[in-house]
């Protein structure tokens, strides 16, 4: 029998060995100076590494019970349990956002029927009136995206023209549009309910029911608005001209029915320059500006609230 | 179960002191981290418990380690406050020796591989080899080679130690 390797002698002396290997080796050892020799070496220098490693030890000291360490496990536990919970709520409330946000753009480049999305929350209303950037959620509608492509035309009507008003609600004709001032209604005629109206800004609000949205500051045009059906805030357009003679538009309503009017348009609510509008959306209530504005402006601050969204 | 536990606390709490003290260097905080492990192990009660402790010191050793400048700076203060004194049962001159005598053994320690560190320390802590083998990532077959070259350094690199030592005290 050949030699028995050298890291097969520790193996056996630290009995890592079968108990049938260890009467193979034992036997060559009792017949071999050579390895019995090195296997002396061998646990020497196994010995000498022990005590080396020995000295790096450090003091002795009492353990502290297995009872103690149980009860500050325990102690702890609690807190574990409450961290895990919390982890669980964050998830959950987190999953839900994401359903909620999923199915708010879904149904936002919906309706081609001009059906409503079912609204589900209460929603702020515009700028000036709850929408803060802190709180907005903001999405471009994925029908304003599909527009921005396909269209190239720049904003300039004030409002929107007959033919791109959204159909009635309740499936009727919609009757002749208002187009004119001299013609407004005073109070809200309930006959003209999923039908654009147009209206003096004075009597706007009592109209809509509310302060429509608009760029504080600027000289309104005309205010539209389209009441809603089942006693919902309505959708309103808000034209407004700049000292340049630019036209803006503020379009607030449900995000369904806003991004269709946008589509419909075919402009998407792009600018002068080819930019897409800039949209805020809060559940199920959309806020769009269309047209060029300078810098300091409402668009530019939802553009920063977009992009700070992103980021997030 | 709990008898089980009690009787591993026993067998192991030491070894897992003095496993962790090698890779930390501090007394104190590898008692803090055996305790941890222990906890840990009262928490989850694994299958095979004995190389899972070595296996949580391990990691909380190489946590340990991410912040091991930190930690440096920390010692130096502790080792500077006049409340960590030598035992009164030993005098001031065998402290001195003793810590010479550490202070080599860790130099030569540090001349070995991490993987030939990690065997010596796993096998010195009482692991068996196939457990060895689990946490290092290393073949059963492999780990007596492993030890072997591990211990010839170990005593090879102190016995250089001594003599550099023995040098500088002659010149």
């Amino acid at each position: 029998m050949s030699h028995i390797l050298e890291d097969e002698l520790h193996a056996y002396l630290d009995q890592a060995l079968s108990r049938s290997r260890c009467v193979v080796i034992e036997s060559h050892l009792a017949s071999c100076g050579f390895c019995s020799s090195q296997r002396d070496a061998i646990a020497a220098l196994r010995d000498q590494t022990t005590l080396l490693l020995g000295t790096l030890a450090p003091a002795r000291r009492i353990p502290v019970s297995l009872e103690e360490l149980n009860r500050r496990q325990l102690a702890r536990e609690p807190r574990r349990q409450r961290t895990r919970r919390a982890l669980w709520a964050a998830s959950l409330v987190g999953a839900l956002g994401l359903g909620y946000g999923i199915r708010s753009v879904g149904s936002a480049s919906r309706a081609p029927d001009g059906t409503p999305a079912p609204l589900a929350t209460a929603v702020a209303a515009a700028a000036g009136q709850g929408m803060s950037p802190s709180n907005a959620q903001s999405v471009v509608p994925a029908a304003m995206r599909v527009s921005h492509r396909s269209a190239a035309r720049p904003v300039t009507v004030t409002a929107p023209a007959p033919d791109e008003f959204i159909p009635a609600r309740d499936g009727s004709a919609p009757p002749s549009v208002e187009s004119s001032t001299s013609a407004l209604p005073t109070d809200a005629d309930p006959g003209l309910q999923g039908y654009w109206r147009t209206v003096p800004w004075d009597k706007a609000e009592d109209v809509a029911g509310k302060s429509p949205a608009r760029i504080e500051g600027v000289p309104v045009e005309e205010v539209q608005v389209q009441p809603s059906r089942e006693g919902g805030s309505p959708m309103m357009v808000v034209a407004q001209r700049l000292s340049s003679g630019q036209v803006i538009q503020t379009i607030e309503g449900p995000a369904a029915d806003v991004s269709q009017l946008l589509s419909r348009r075919g402009d998407g609510g792009l600018d002068s320059a080819g930019r897409p509008a800039e949209a805020m959306q809060r559940g199920d209530r959309m806020l769009v500006v269309t047209g060029e504005l300078p810098p300091d402006s409402l668009r530019a601050m939802i553009r920063r609230v977009n992009a700070a969204q992103r980021v997030k | 179960m709990a008898d089980e536990l009690e009787e591993l606390y026993q067998s192991t709490y030491t070894a897992v002191v003095r496993y962790l003290y090698r890779k930390v260097w501090d007394a104190d905080r590898a008692e803090d981290l055996a305790q941890e492990v222990f906890m840990r192990l009262l928490a989850h009660r694994p299958e095979k418990p004995r190389a899972w402790i070595f296996a949580v010191a391990a990691n909380l050793a190489r946590d340990e380690a991410r912040s091991a400048i930190r930690r440096r700076r920390h010692l130096v203060l502790m080792q500077s406050e006049p409340g960590v004194l030598p035992s009164k049962a030993r005098d001031a001159e065998e402290q001195v020796e003793d810590d010479e005598q550490s202070e080599q053994v860790k130099l030569a320690l540090g001349t070995l591989s991490t993987r030939d560190q990690e065997v010596l320390l796993l096998w010195d802590a009482g692991m068996s080899y196939p457990e060895i083998a689990e946490q290092s990532g290393l073949a059963v077959g492999a780990i007596g080679t492993t030890l072997a070259r591990a211990r010839r350094r170990l005593v090879e690199a102190h016995e250089r130690q001594n003599y550099h030592e023995a040098d500088v005290a002659h010149s």
